[in-house]
């Protein structure tokens, strides 16, 4: 599958591009120009320099691909251009393209925002949108939007990851405790290959919320929609942070 | 019975409820009402009106400004003869020094008459975000957002849609911006930041404009939309009624018994009392 893969340069991009690279034909696009390092370990993908607020730049990387994935995000003052109009011009792309499959990203605030956090437990992906009105958050959560209503208007499957806190393999620690919304970036990126593999039809609309997090004893937020449709098996055990120290 | 007075007072409905409206006067110009009226007194409270380049802008602005100390903002510079200050409600302070000590924004977000689809979403969307930023961080009362019964436009017919219905989203940019705007705000009021009333209103059009055109179910006459505006405001800053909620959706169309959806709930809510039914 040709697959364009917006923000490719952020935390998360290296991850995803590995986990994808073997089995996808990747354009890896970013306003950031990607290593050298990157470049050479990748070399039989494609690089291109794009800013995902302008539209021209994001249709022509568009072309050709058979599925989006949308990494990009900003927390400062540029936060709705990129994670609004960028969705917007991401969509406007797909729509341009035909391409029918989108993967689009961002913070668990994009639906369950701060209210949401009184809630003791069983906070799951499918409940309201309440963003809060932090910029980075209900920018996200626009943009969100903006792919729904796409999705309700044209033929294209909109599959939305979430995520709150990444720990790499080594901070899992004992006692180190955290917020219980937390997966290793190798497993936040495995997703994107099941959801690339998924048929279509598989999918319960045309637009579905996941929440991508390892397991979580304590059941505040849900993974097992994720685990259940796209079939998410997280191999890190995030159980640890939350594990008594004297042990 | 209140409402009635206060409206007729304002100008915004006749004694026999269907007199002139002093939202048909010319923008900037001088209203049927006596001079006195149009005068600022010591204790009235200050609405900022955005989009007051629009017609309607200048329609609300001509109408409120009896009873409130109006200030007008808009993207454009704007003649006239009331407090004016041009903003492009961006994320800086000049977003504060604009709202600052007033109690309620009339936010009629229309885009710039030149806008793109970029623009539009970008004005319904960040700008929007921008004032209502600024207004809850200044401590704004009221902001009254007017917003568009567009995105119901898809639901059979048949159906009695009220104000509790899930918007059917488009993907077209001007009734998308619409929606996010409305987003927007509800986060705002649903974070208890902001008391925010929604006005969905119809098709805007002017009485004279579509005289011999078939009749639009979607109408409503820009009176009326004025007439909402002010109810809005009387009840959310002189009453009590609406102190309790901080998120209202009202629709507001026409009094025709056609109109494709009801302003029952205005009715009820801010005594809303459609003038012009088409009939």
């Amino acid at each position: 599958m040709n697959v364009l893969i917006l923000g490719g340069n952020g935390y998360l991009g290296p991850y995803v591009v590995k986990a994808l690279a073997g089995e996808h034909s990747l354009r890896i696009t970013d306003i950031k120009p990607s290593s050298s390092e990157i470049r050479q370990e990748f070399q039989q993908h494609q690089f291109m320099d794009v800013d995902i607020t302008s539209a021209p730049q994001v249709e022509r990387a568009a072309s050709g691909m058979d599925a989006i994935v949308n990494l990009s995000a900003v927390r400062n003052r540029l936060a709705f251009g990129v994670n609004l109009h960028g969705c917007y011009n991401m969509m406007q792309a797909a729509v341009t393209h035909g391409i029918q499959r989108v993967i689009n990203t961002g913070p668990h605030f994009t639906i369950t925002g701060p209210n949401y956090e009184s809630f003791d437990y069983r906070i799951n992906p499918d409940v309201p949108p309440h963003a809060g009105t932090s910029p980075y958050a209900l920018s996200k959560s626009l943009g969100q939007e903006v792919c729904r209503a796409f999705s309700q208007n044209h033929n294209i499957y909109v599959q939305d990851y979430l995520f709150y806190n990444f720990r790499l393999p080594h901070q899992l620690k004992r006692g180190t405790g955290g917020v219980p919304f937390i997966v290793t970036p190798a497993d936040a990126a495995e997703v994107f290959r099941l959801g690339l593999a998924i048929g279509l039809n598989r999918l319960p609309s045309r637009c579905e919320t996941f929440f991508i997090l390892g397991e979580n004893p304590q059941g505040k937020f849900l993974n097992d929609k994720a685990k259940r449709i796209l079939g998410f098996a997280p191999r890190d055990d995030v159980t640890t942070v939350w594990r008594k120290t004297h042990r | 019975m209140k409402r009635r007075n206060f409206l007729q007072a304002a100008g915004v409905i006749g004694a026999t409820g269907s007199g002139a409206l002093a939202g048909e006067n010319p923008p900037g110009g001088e209203t049927s009402q006596a001079p006195e009226t149009r005068q600022n007194q010591p204790g009235q409270k200050r609405v900022l009106v955005t989009s007051a380049d629009s017609p309607l802008g200048q329609a609300v602005a001509a109408a409120l400004g009896g009873r409130y100390r109006v200030h007008l903002t808009s993207s454009l510079d704007v003649p006239t003869a009331q407090p004016f200050m041009r903003s492009d409600l961006g994320h800086d302070e000049s977003t504060n020094a604009l709202v600052q000590g007033t109690d309620a924004i009339v936010h009629i977000a229309t885009p710039p008459p030149d806008a793109d689809q970029y623009g539009q979403i970008d004005h319904r969307a960040r700008c929007t975000y921008n004032l209502l930023m600024a207004a809850a961080e200044e401590r704004i009362e009221t902001v009254v957002y007017l917003s568009s019964l567009e995105m119901f436009k898809g639901y059979d017919e048949d159906y009695e849609v009220t104000e509790d219905w899930q918007p059917l989203l488009s993907s077209q940019p001007a009734a998308l911006a619409d929606y996010l705007g409305e987003f927007t705000c509800r986060e705002f009021a649903h974070e208890s930041r902001l008391r925010v009333v929604v006005l969905r209103l119809g098709t805007v059009v002017r009485e004279d404009e579509v005289q011999g055109k078939p009749f639009d179910p979607l109408w409503v006459e820009q009176r009326d939309v004025v007439q909402a505006i002010a109810s809005t405001l009387h009840v959310s800053l002189d009453d009590t009624e609406l102190a309790g909620r901080r998120w209202t959706i009202l629709h507001i169309g026409s009094g025709s018994p056609d109109a494709r959806f009801t302003s029952q709930r205005a009715a009820e809510l801010i005594g809303y009392q459609p003038q012009f039914n088409w009939e």
